[in-house]
């Protein structure tokens, strides 16, 4: 049973002209003490589909989903109340910026007690002392003198670790970090995100991780799932996604991001010469000058293209990829939304019979 | 062959008001750093957020003056240049910022954006400038037709094309680039890079980019120079310090460095950075080292020749073994 089901979950923005979907079909699930990565650029929708799950979504963002269960309550059916008792108990999230998350009037020590008198019911001594044992759990040095201390007063990595001593307050069952880490230095960024492993694995926790740095999730997620322009691509095992990737588009991230690392071989032989400019790999050491690159730019909410969505950008695109929009199946050990995923050993005979498209430039 | 820009034991100090019967402090954003750099080459600087990257790239770009230390620019003394020199020599260092979106003027199309070096720096006519300035939209891969847009009509990436154009305009020998990709998505990232390579392949730039990003450094520079707290802690061939780092920030930057199965979990250092107003006696490093000796906490380490590298550390032959 899992303890998160999101079902063909859609957000969409209506304009005058048009309806764009930020989020378009996105179906996930979490099992209890398992920790999912949501990858993507920015304006995949990733954050928005955490939103939509803590019920925040913005107006005037539509919400439209078949199935959206939280250890096995239906949460389309909950009254206001109902939900907002269960967000920020039983299931929490941290912000990207935690500067602008905290309140500047309050000290952390304050809006740590009000978290816990309100959903824990403590009184205010009880609260205290539980507050300073969940700052000295997050790593925070002298902690009861950090209570009276405004977020100004702070660092950056010493307020987000009272934002995720906040979202832990209540024992969720599941926590939403939605770019944790994206504020801060790479020292501190490599402490968040141990603390965060070790409550996720001590505590039994399930966490959604969500960034747009495949390499932290990479060592963060026991799941990974690839989001773009709203849908997700590809939602794979840790390990199966980054060694052997089967999206056209999860590939490309991972050849376009430079290693600090000697690059490991292509699992996939790089597209095929027409891509011209790509695909910088072959000579396998560390001083492959160019990185491979995916021509274009996303495209934006109200100029989706037909069909496959990463289609105008994807080296293996056919005219029949272009016209119709592959559906997401189970592939391997996950599920893929690709006509053409990289491992079908049928997929060269398939992609020339249906007709391979030159490569398009950037618009 | 003297190299482009040559900096020795540059140095600025802020002076900081901490209260109103308190004595000022100083703060040492930049203290005594020393570089060579030649024309067509890389020069990489890393360090985390309030390390000093950014006061130094606006000391090489002439728009602070240092307090201290020699800055020559090619051949040039910049900090008190001959009469009638300055003027030369701004055009010879040019600045991509970080934020895209900060950068350029929301009221000005991007001609005008581009443009405006050369109408301060020359007399060129209206449509001279107009030409040279389609050319060098076209140079950074994007077209004629954008030339009459604003701002707002470009996405991240392209914007900053568009800052590059318009460092570019005037042929300057160096690019001083802070953080230009840090706000990009990766795959746009990736185009910006190439656009970097290139371009200084084409034109023989010289550049000193300023980044946090290990993985990018790797990939673009020559050299690099490791800053923490404004000192260099360690600078040399980019190659001697990513395989064998020996300077035990270098190693904790690298090992807090996220990617699939590499981290081990020591070696990431405890804590925060100090305040850069009350830097620690001895090594600057020593509140975070994990190797921190009696020694460190009370002689400030200066910078050692081991290995073919700068590393200011007592321990470092320690690390020459792995």
């Amino acid at each position: 049973m899992a303890l998160l089901e999101i079902e063909n979950l859609s957000v969409a923005f209506p304009s005058r002209t048009a309806t764009g979907r930020a989020v378009d079909g996105v179906s996930i699930a979490v099992a209890e003490g398992q920790s999912l990565g949501v990858v993507g650029e920015s304006g995949s929708g990733k954050s928005l589909t955490m939103l939509a799950v803590m019920g925040l979504v913005p107006y005037p963002g539509q919400l439209r989903v078949d199935r959206l269960r939280f250890k096995d309550r239906d949460l389309t059916r909950l009254s206001g109340r109902e939900r907002r008792r269960l967000a920020g108990k039983s299931m929490a999230m941290i912000f990207q910026d935690p500067m602008t998350s905290l309140n500047p009037c309050f000290t952390v020590g304050f809006q740590l007690v009000e978290t816990l008198r309100v959903h824990e019911k403590m009184d205010r001594k009880a609260a205290r002392r539980r507050a300073i044992a969940l700052l000295e759990q997050v790593g925070i040095p002298a902690p009861e003198s950090r209570m009276g201390a405004f977020p100004h007063q702070l660092s950056g990595g010493m307020n987000q670790r009272v934002m995720i001593a906040m979202a832990i307050a209540c024992q969720p069952d599941l926590l939403i970090a939605d770019e944790p880490t994206t504020a801060l230095d790479v020292t501190v960024q490599a402490q968040i995100l141990e603390l965060l492993r070790t409550l996720q694995r001590d505590r039994g926790m399930a966490l959604i991780l969500v960034s747009h740095n495949m390499d932290v999730v990479a060592e963060t997620a026991h799941r990974v799932a690839v989001m773009y322009a709203g849908q997700i691509v590809e939602e794979r095992d840790t390990a199966g996604l980054f060694g052997a990737p089967q999206h056209p588009y999860t590939a490309a991230l991972l050849t376009a991001r430079p290693s600090p690392y000697p690059p490991l071989p292509p699992p996939y032989p790089p597209p095929h010469a027409g891509e011209g400019r790509g695909a910088g790999e072959g000579s396998g050491g560390a001083e492959s000058t160019r990185l491979a690159t995916i021509p274009g730019a996303p495209p934006g909410l109200n100029d989706r293209p037909r069909g496959c969505l990463f289609g105008p950008r994807c080296a293996y695109a056919t005219e029949r990829a272009c016209a119709t929009q592959p559906e997401i199946r189970p592939w391997m050990d996950g599920r893929i939304r690709c006509h053409y995923p990289l491992g079908d050993p049928g997929r060269n005979a398939r992609i020339a019979a249906d007709g391979l498209l030159d490569a398009k430039g950037a618009p | 062959m003297t190299a482009l820009v040559v900096a020795r034991g540059l140095e600025r100090t802020y002076e900081v008001r901490r209260g109103l019967f308190k004595e000022r402090g100083k703060l040492r954003a930049v203290g005594g750093i020393s570089f060579a750099l030649a024309a067509g080459e890389t020069l990489a600087v890393v360090g985390e957020s309030g390390c000093g990257k950014s006061t130094l790239a606006r000391l090489i770009t002439l728009i602070e003056k240092p307090t201290g230390g020699t800055l020559a620019l090619d051949g040039v003394d910049a900090i008190n240049p001959p009469v009638g020199a300055m003027r030369r020599l701004r055009r010879t260092v040019q600045l991509v910022s970080q934020d895209p979106y900060g950068s350029l003027n929301p009221r000005k199309k991007i001609g005008a954006i581009v443009e405006d070096p050369l109408a301060i720096n020359t007399k060129l006519p209206k449509p001279a400038r107009a030409g040279q300035a389609i050319e060098m939209l076209v140079k950074v891969g994007l077209g004629r037709e954008h030339y009459g847009r604003y701002p707002h009509m470009f996405s991240g990436g392209q914007r900053q094309r568009i800052a590059i154009a318009r460092a570019l305009i005037l042929r300057p020998q160096l690019v001083v680039a802070d953080e230009p990709v840090s706000a990009l998505d990766v795959s746009v990232q990736a185009q910006v890079l190439n656009l970097f390579m290139d371009l200084q392949q084409e034109l023989g730039l010289a550049y000193l980019f300023i980044s946090h990003d290990l993985a990018v450094v790797r990939h673009i520079a020559r050299d690099v120079l490791v800053m923490y707290l404004g000192l260099a802690m360690e600078q040399g061939p980019k190659q001697k310090i990513f395989s064998r780092p020996l300077h035990p920030y270098t190693r904790a930057l690298l090992a807090s460095t996220p990617g699939l199965g590499r981290r081990s979990s020591h070696g990431v250092p405890m804590g925060e950075l100090p305040s850069p107003l009350d830097p620690p006696k001895g090594c600057v490093f020593s509140t975070r080292c994990p190797h921190v000796a009696e020694r460190c906490r009370v002689e400030r380490p200066a910078a050692r020749l081991i290995d073919g590298r700068e590393v200011a550390c007592h321990l470092a032959e320690q690390f020459l073994n792995g």
